[in-house]
């Protein structure tokens, strides 16, 4: 059987030319025996053309000797040669219609037959010039984004010393109307109980309750400055609630707490919110005797309760309560409570009943908490 | 399992053969001088305790293997880590993307270099043998170790060898490992014995 007759028979030359990949079949020659349709379409030789050529003819220049390793590695007992599309992209070069050349990933496997007798070499080559475009395309989106990062990391490195440096200014600068506040303050007390008439007494009296409301002032932003510098952590509700009692002067009051298995997700500066809702309680209360804190559960989260017996809150100052502007009620805790609480998307509101005790509702999303013996 | 050290130091030697072939071909293939050594070789069987994954972890690695059959049945793997196996890529193949990712770029590539390694050793035994061996194409496959031998049998035997790539003054360390059939490994030791008888 000569080699037209082997490559036209039945079987291995139909498969091949039936394939989407070009295939040709070399002799142990390397001479061509057979080049299907697909390599036709790519290379524009035809496979009358192609028959009895050395193989070399068809080779990309730089692949020249990749063809004698090639065969080398053959002859020498090895398998199929595995030749990727980075190190050997133009194997046989196969322009597209519009230009570029195709993407190759070519397989050469060694076999016997279809020549009878005879040891041939069947490369396969499958074009990959849209996978490879693909990863490339990957990779850049992939760098932006690695590029973009570096650039988020470097600002808020940035951002971070700023920080360092700004609080440090506020610090000093703090510290330094502080000394001279307390020195007007003495000033003021020593001038009020020395003066003579009542105008001039009630004169110092509003020069102190200013200087008063000055140092408020001033410690709110000492308050203010720590307000989302460290991380969120879990945080034992039941633990900061009694840390919160501990650091309240007196025990005029019973505290309730329920809720000994729950954490919550939130600014380490937690346990200053229960604080100030109990120093709220004792201060504006009246007549408080019992604190509770509890929490309900429902599909979307909990809703953490902070309820006292005290005299409550007006409706007409519910929400003011949370407004910076009223720190002579408050002493800026609900504010500085509230904007605690936002930094981990928890929301606080007062719900209770004039007369018959304040309750303060905060709503915890249900990403932001976790029961313990679940 | 048999541990003759006149078995061992055959083994290892036809290993360096067929490593040394490979580091030649891969040194043309890139244009890079590569050195393939491989100092520790092990025999045991796929059943014992210190199997063929043991000591390779449960991390997934990036390996080719390539199944043969003829007088000696099995599969030959290489395997790395996948930053190792992005960093061999990165090294042979001068590019200038650093980040230790494998994609399917590198995989095709680490196919190719795993392949030709695989062919330097496995042709070299072939041919100690007197018989080629028939060869399967090369597979490429993120997985853990234990993958490879999975589908051989307790009593059949494996070869484990650490291997250690030199590429322009950097080393990159990767594992050898050939997994036969029960009785796969008697005519390379009978060979082995037969030289050595010689000798």
């Amino acid at each position: 059987m000569g080699v037209d007759e082997a490559m036209q028979s039945p079987g291995i030359g139909s498969f091949l030319d039936s394939i989407p990949n070009g295939a040709c079949i070399l002799d142990s020659n390397r001479r061509v025996v057979y080049w299907n349709a697909i390599l036709t379409e790519w290379t524009g030789v035809s496979s009358q053309s192609a028959l009895g050529r050395d193989i070399a003819e068809f080779i990309h220049p730089d692949q020249q000797h990749v063809l004698s390793l090639i065969l080398t590695q053959v002859m020498e007992g090895g398998g199929a040669v595995y030749l990727s599309p980075q190190l050997h992209p133009h194997f046989i070069p196969a322009p597209y219609p519009n230009g570029g050349l195709r993407i190759q990933q070519t397989i050469i496997q060694p076999m016997r037959g279809p020549l009878p007798g005879e040891n041939t070499l069947l490369l396969i080559i499958h074009d990959v010039t849209e996978m490879v475009r693909q990863v490339q395309a990957y990779r850049a989106v992939r760098d932006r984004a690695l590029q973009e990062l570096e650039e988020r990391t470097r600002a808020e490195n940035a951002l971070q010393v700023s920080n360092r440096k700004l609080n440090l200014l506020s610090s000093i600068t703090r510290h330094d109307i502080l000394n001279s506040l307390t020195a007007l303050l003495m000033y003021a007390s020593m001038m009020r109980e020395e003066a003579e008439d009542e105008n001039t007494r009630a004169g110092f009296e509003k020069i102190e309750s200013l200087g008063w409301t000055i140092k408020r002032q001033i410690d709110f932003t000492k308050n203010y400055q720590d307000v989302g510098v460290k991380s969120p952590q879990w945080q034992n509700v039941q633990l900061i609630v009694h840390q919160a009692r501990e650091q309240l002067e007196g025990d005029g009051f019973r505290l309730e707490s329920r809720v000994e298995d729950l954490e919550v997700y939130a600014d380490p500066l937690l346990s200053k919110v229960f604080y100030n809702l109990m120093e709220n309680s004792v201060r504006h209360g009246e007549r408080v005797t019992e604190i509770c804190v509890s929490y309900q559960q429902d599909p979307g989260g909990i809703t953490l309760v902070y309820a006292d017996n005290g005299v409550g809150i007006p409706d007409s100052e519910k929400e003011k309560i949370f407004r910076r502007e009223s720190f002579k009620n408050t002493g800026f805790g609900l504010f500085l409570s509230r904007e605690i609480l936002s930094i981990t998307g928890l929301a606080i509101r007062e719900t209770g009943i004039p007369g018959k005790g304040a309750r303060f509702e905060i709503r915890v999303p249900g990403d932001a908490f976790r029961i313990m013996h679940e | 399992m048999n541990e003759d050290p006149v078995v061992l130091d055959g083994i290892r030697e036809l290993i360096n053969i067929g490593v040394g072939k490979a580091a030649g071909i891969l040194g043309e293939l890139t244009s890079s001088h590569v050195i393939l050594e491989v100092p520790t070789l092990y025999i045991g069987e796929v059943g014992n305790a210190e199997g063929p994954g043991e000591g390779l972890g449960n991390a997934p690695l990036s390996m080719v293997f390539i199944d043969f059959s003829g007088p000696m049945r099995g599969r030959m793997a290489i395997m790395f880590s996948p930053e190792s196996a992005a960093n061999l890529v990165i090294l042979l193949t001068n590019e200038d993307d650093t980040t230790a990712e494998m994609d399917m770029i590198r995989s095709e590539t680490l196919t190719e270099v795993g392949n030709v390694l695989i062919n330097g050793v496995m042709g070299t035994i072939g041919n100690f043998l007197g018989q080629p061996l028939a060869f399967a194409l090369p597979v490429y496959v993120q997985n853990r170790a234990a993958y490879l031998s999975a589908p051989f049998k307790e009593k059949d035997h494996y070869l484990f060898a650490s291997t250690q790539f030199k590429v322009k003054g950097r080393s990159v360390h990767g594992d050898m490992l050939i997994v036969l059939e029960m009785g796969s490994l008697q005519p390379l030791v009978k060979k082995i014995h037969a030289i050595m008888d010689q000798v």
